[in-house]
């Protein structure tokens, strides 16, 4: 079901609810720390740096611990007043308000309502911190955010017009406006939220005039309340997590552990080019989240179970794509421009306006492609401009002050006979900024140590998004098996249960190649059959044990499902043979299933070491070896890292998604 | 704005942006923003004057003063220490508090307050920005000049609402014209601290090519048509806000009244306040254009707290009845008070509309002032800009009149003294990090600064009084004793120069 926005979810209460016959009880100083509070989680301003410590525990879960870096001296002076505010309102009446005046109230996080998981944050010793409760927090928003509507709506020309509907409600007809602010109390602070609009129907009865006022104001004013709208969706759907910090210290560094959503495939037992791939690939998972727009700094630390490394990591944001999509919106603009110039003679001022248009946008795009390149170098490898060499080319020209036209020097032409911008290759630009995924970054681990590995992303220098709302975060991880057991051990394990089932059908015949015609006669009579059964059962059964197969939750028993279910095989094969001859079966169905005990494990076996035999083949022929562009394509990273051409094929579908549950930031 | 469906792309810092008025706003106990506005007969050191700290003047933090035509203009908001009585609404709920006036002579003193319009959301690193050049000639102000300034200005104002759907964040007249790059080696080049030009930033609710365009060619075309110069902000990386791009060359047309009627007589400052609202300058300068023979001298446009500051210099070519000029002075609104005007020039049957945008706004007009010819001698502007803490601005702006001093330049209670400096232009504002942020224009006769600081070894004389004036002010803010915390100065005679924080500051 899709979920009602804030607004129409507020429309909604205001439909519900009953009318007041008093205004509701809403504090100004809490209103405004209610405002103040919202302001300071949009900003973050005071959070110096985000640290995500990420744990795969095995397939399909993993633990998120954020650590946030707060500076309260980083609080402006609005910001300071109100979290002190806040402490005295809470103070009111109390003993020992002097010792408590040492504590702020400062919110670090959004939490998405979705999640039902209690967030216990912990300072820098460990020690657990007082938090506002979920109720507390939305009171002061419901106070927060009617005094603000209200201060909106006042400020309209129609406020002050004596009989339109803004007016009535905000100066004559009481109850519609008290109807709005029972609505928005009880939609913040009730533990629910409405889901669906109930039926539209005109408002009936005796108090149908006032809903029927507050409801049309509410529509009326929409677009007046655009972005009103937004923050009250903010409110209806996440928690603030406002803590209690000692304000005798500006530095603070706090944890919490953070819920996570876990994606992709669930099962995958019988899927054989499934397990093939993960044998063959390692364990792909992928992190998704997203951190504020206005944050600098950004580390993610993944750590594993032992005997699981982390072979590549890679970070990507899309802190570009706002910019990306207006560079490529507007190279197609200044095409079209330039071909109307090109088809019309205009005026000189018209043509100096697009050399000033190209330069601009052009000088973005050398720009944002040189920090692409430096991305590559950092890397450790050399960005294909293949697929990005329009862009690259106009970009350097403009670079090199080929753009704008100048009577004294050497540009004496203008853009539009020069040559060096032509229709073409602005849309061509425009088309490979898109196709490359050139709005991602990508920072790279390339050297993580076993089962630990972070990567460090920085928002670049120059102006912040407009606007993004959000910065999404992905990574992707590639995870291999490096316990001693591995696929090698099933190999001589299925070798040697194979060559048991023989040597016992050698034995039982006495011939070279038991598994004949008149060999059934042999396997009808065996006359010791309580040894055949144990030697049958408990070699290959020690033998089992002995293998040290990972829980198959796991990650390794992940990695390690396909020599599991060879190892299950080969044991399985040797139970069968026994219990045929422990029924005294006929001869030809115990020699069928000696056959079946002596090839099922040799023909296994070879599946174990498929994967292992392959990547050594690979490496060995250089044609067929993945470069690192190729690899990290494969496993999600932007495409401009493969030049912008993407190779023939898909990418891995990754075993495992975590994604952060909505809107932590 | 957003249509009902639309999917709302609104940035975070936006909606902080948002929180944060409310939160301002809830503080005041009416919601609404006080205000003061000066206007006097310019004298160099009446800001300073203001500033100094006495018993009953207010502590200005976000300001703005400018100064033209002999006409200085002073506004401030949530001025501090006065008024300390406390405003109330004599006038019932819906309407604004009955604003103070205090009149003197030669200056009217406006106190007031007004509600602020919360959702005025703009991001001030979004913005088209252009001068339009009226006349690069340093001749007498005309009729013929006003009428052309006061039509530009109505044509910018209509462009930002019918094409960018937009407000217009400042508008400045006089301004100073861009500084060619070979000024640095022919001091002749430096353009005089003033012209007759016109200086707009308008907000771009989305930032794009096409809409840039769109603003530009409609202005591009408009200053053809009318003979009028053009630069519009050179956007390209690296360049900030005082590097222009030429997109029509500067007319020098040297005009001089021909007869009685093109010469300007008198002066009425007149400053409108209300919530800031989109179109809000339109509708003003729409209803002026049909007061006769009235041409615009001057203007300083500019947003505080979410309010709008509309101030015009109305040039008139008659004299008006100072009486009429102080009853009508006190916060009527725009359309009663053209009306009055009208009426004392013998139009009494005379309507006005004032489009609904600006139709509640406030209007504090007077004093009637002469014009005042400028002296033909050229003045050097003096681009300053600094940092503070929310302490007022007396600080900053005593410890520049001691480090002036230093240098054996003044204040000078007389606007033609040759030796005096003026403040031509001052912004002071709170970015939102409660950090104030101020830039400047001083004007110093370029004559003092070339015969003190003679060129030396290829530096202009005018680089080495910058940098001596610098170097003054950070010893004098040094030794003072205050807690303002005054920082990041930077002196400069090319705006571009100045400290790369006040970029967004205009």
């Amino acid at each position: 079901m899709q979920r009602l926005k804030g607004y129409d979810a507020l429309i909604e209460a205001v439909r519900s609810v009953s009318l007041p016959a008093a205004p509701p009880r809403t504090s100004i100083e809490g209103a405004a720390v209610g405002l103040s509070f919202l302001d300071t989680v949009l900003r973050l301003n005071h959070v110096r740096r985000i640290t995500d410590r990420l744990t795969v525990v095995e397939h399909r879960s993993a633990q998120r611990t954020t650590e946030v870096d707060v500076d309260l001296g980083m609080l402006d002076e609005n910001q300071r007043q109100a979290a002190m505010l806040f402490q005295h309102l809470v103070s009111q009446g109390q003993q020992g308000v002097t010792d408590r005046a040492a504590t702020v109230w400062v919110p670090v996080a959004r939490i998405s309502r979705r999640s039902v998981t209690p967030v216990d944050v912990l300072n820098a010793s460990g020690q657990k911190l007082p938090r506002l409760t979920q109720y507390e927090t939305s009171r002061l928003l419901a106070s927060a955010l009617f005094h603000l509507l209200r201060g909106i709506l006042a400020s309209d020309p129609q406020a002050r017009k004596n009989g339109t509907p803004l007016n009535r409600l905000l100066f004559k007809e009481h109850e519609a406006r008290w109807l709005i602010q029972a609505g928005l109390q009880t939609l913040l602070t009730d533990r629910n939220h409405p889901q669906s609009e109930t039926s539209a129907s005109r408002p009936s009865g005796p108090q149908a005039k006032a809903r029927a006022l507050a409801l049309e104001v509410l529509r009326e004013h929409k677009a007046l309340l655009a972005d009103y709208r937004s923050l009250l969706d903010i409110a209806v759907n996440d928690y603030l997590l406002v803590v209690a910090l000692d304000s005798r210290t500006d530095e603070h560094l706090l944890t919490y552990d953070a819920p996570l959503r876990v994606t992709g495939p669930r099962r995958q037992a019988l899927s054989l080019p499934a397990k093939l791939r993960a044998n063959s690939r390692g364990y792909l998972a992928e992190y998704q989240s997203t951190i504020p727009a206005g944050l600098r700094s950004y580390h993610l630390v993944v750590e594993t179970e032992a005997g699981v490394d982390i072979e590549r990591m890679y970070l990507s944001t899309d802190a570009d794509q706002v910019l990306v999509d207006e560079l490529a919106t507007d190279l197609d603009t200044l095409a079209d421009r330039l071909r109307t110039a090109q088809e019309t003679p205009e005026e000189r001022s018209s043509v100096r306006l697009l050399e000033l248009a190209a330069d601009t946008t052009l000088r973005q795009v050398a720009e944002l492609l040189r920090r692409k390149r430096w991305d590559a170098d950092q890397a450790e490898f050399t960005l294909d401009e293949e697929g990005l060499h329009e862009a690259a080319r106009l970009g350097r020209a403009a670079v090199n002050g080929e753009i704008v036209s100048d009577s004294n020097g050497q540009n004496g032409r203008p853009i539009t006979s020069r040559g060096t911008v032509t229709v073409e290759s602005l849309r061509s630009a425009a088309g490979q900024l898109r196709r490359a995924e050139a709005g991602l970054d990508l920072a790279l681990e390339n050297d993580p140590v076993r089962s630990r590995a972070h990567a460090y992303w920085r928002r670049h220098a120059g102006r912040l998004p407009d606007g993004a709302p959000q910065t999404t975060v992905k990574a992707g991880l590639v995870l291999r098996d490096t316990t001693a057991a591995g696929p090698i051990s099933v190999f001589c394990y299925a070798v040697g249960i194979g060559a048991i089932a023989y040597l016992m059908a050698f034995l039982l015949t006495g011939r070279a190649f038991p598994f004949d015609s008149s060999t059934a006669a042999d396997f009808g009579r065996i006359d010791n059959t309580a040894s055949v059964i144990t030697v049958l059962l408990l070699i290959p059964g020690f033998l089992y044990t002995r293998l040290a197969l990972p829980d198959k939750h796991s990650i390794s028993g992940y990695l390690r499902a396909l020599p599991r279910l060879v190892a299950q095989l080969c044991v399985g094969s040797m139970a069968v043979v026994a219990a045929a001859i422990a029924a005294g079966s006929p001869g030809w169905i115990v020699e069928l299933l000696f056959s079946i005990a002596v090839v099922l494990p040799w023909s296994t076996s070879l599946v174990t070491v498929y994967p292992t035999m392959a990547g050594w083949l690979r490496r060995r022929q250089d044609k067929t070896k993945r470069t690192l562009e190729q690899e990290l394509w494969l496993i999600g990273a932007p495409a401009w890292v493969h030049g912008g051409a993407l190779p023939n094929g898909r990418r891995w579908p990754a075993d495992a998604v975590f994604q952060s549950t909505g809107a932590e930031s | 704005m957003t249509d009902d469906n639309s999917v709302n792309h609104v940035s975070t810092k936006a909606l902080a942006e948002l929180a944060r008025a409310g939160y301002s706003s809830l503080l005041h106990p009416s919601m609404d923003v006080d205000f003061e506005v000066h206007h006097f007969r310019d004298q160099p050191g009446y800001l300073a004057d203001i500033l100094e700290p006495k018993p009953d003047r207010p502590e200005f933090l976000e300001t703005l003063s400018s100064s033209a035509n002999g006409i200085g203009l002073v506004i401030g908001t949530n001025t501090r220490g006065v008024p300390d009585k406390p405003t109330h609404r004599d006038k019932g709920g819906m309407q604004d508090p009955a604003a103070q006036v205090e009149t003197g002579e030669y200056r009217y003193v406006f106190r007031g307050s007004a509600r602020p319009n919360l959702t005025f959301l703009y991001e001030t690193n979004r913005r088209f920005e252009a001068i339009v050049v009226v006349d690069a000639g340093t001749g007498p102000l005309t009729m013929r000049h006003a009428t052309r300034l006061r039509d530009a200005l109505h044509e910018l104002s209509a462009m930002a609402i019918e094409v960018a759907e937009a407000p217009l964040l400042s508008v400045q007249s006089p301004v100073q014209l861009p500084v060619p790059p070979r000024a640095e080696f022919e001091e002749d080049l430096i353009p005089t601290a003033s012209a007759k030009a016109v200086r707009f930033a308008i907000a771009l609710p989305r930032p794009s090519a096409e809409l840039a365009f769109a603003l530009a060619d409609r202005i591009s075309s408009y200053c053809s048509e009318h003979d009028l110069g053009l630069w519009v902000r050179d956007t390209r990386l690296g360049c900030r806000t005082g590097n222009w791009f030429e997109i029509i060359g500067t007319p020098v047309r040297g005009d001089l009244p021909q007869d009685e009627e093109e010469t300007i007589e008198h002066i009425l400052p007149v400053t409108f306040v209300g919530p800031a609202r989109v179109g809000s300058t339109r509708s003003i300068v729409e209803a002026l254009a049909d007061l006769p023979h009235a041409g615009v001298a001057g203007c300083s446009i500019t947003l505080l707290d979410d309010l709008a500051f509309i101030h015009l210099q109305l040039a008139l070519s008659y004299h008006l009845d100072t009486e009429l000029v102080r009853t009508s002075a006190a916060g009527k609104d725009p359309a009663s008070f053209m009306q009055e005007v009208m009426a004392r020039t013998g139009n009494h049957g005379k309507k006005f509309a004032v489009r609904e945008t600006a139709g509640d706004y406030q209007t504090f007009a007077g004093p009637l002032l002469d014009y005042v010819v400028p002296r033909p001698h050229r003045r050097l502007a003096v681009w300053l800009s600094w940092q503070m803490n929310r302490a007022g601005l007396t600080a900053p702006l005593g410890t520049l009149a001691e480090a002036l001093a230093d240098l054996k330049v003044g204040w000078s209670r007389n606007p033609l003294d040759a030796q005096a400096a003026n403040v031509e232009y001052l912004v002071c504002r709170d970015l939102g990090n409660s950090l104030l942020r101020g830039k400047g224009k001083l004007s110093i006769p370029y004559q003092f600064v070339s015969s003190r600081y003679p060129k030396k070894s290829g530096e202009p004389s005018a680089s080495q009084f910058c940098v001596a004036l610098e170097d003054a002010w950070k010893a004098r803010v040094k030794s003072a004793d205050t807690n303002a915390h005054i920082r990041e100065i930077t002196i400069s005679w090319r705006e571009y120069w100045l400290g790369h924080w006040a970029a967004p500051i205009a």
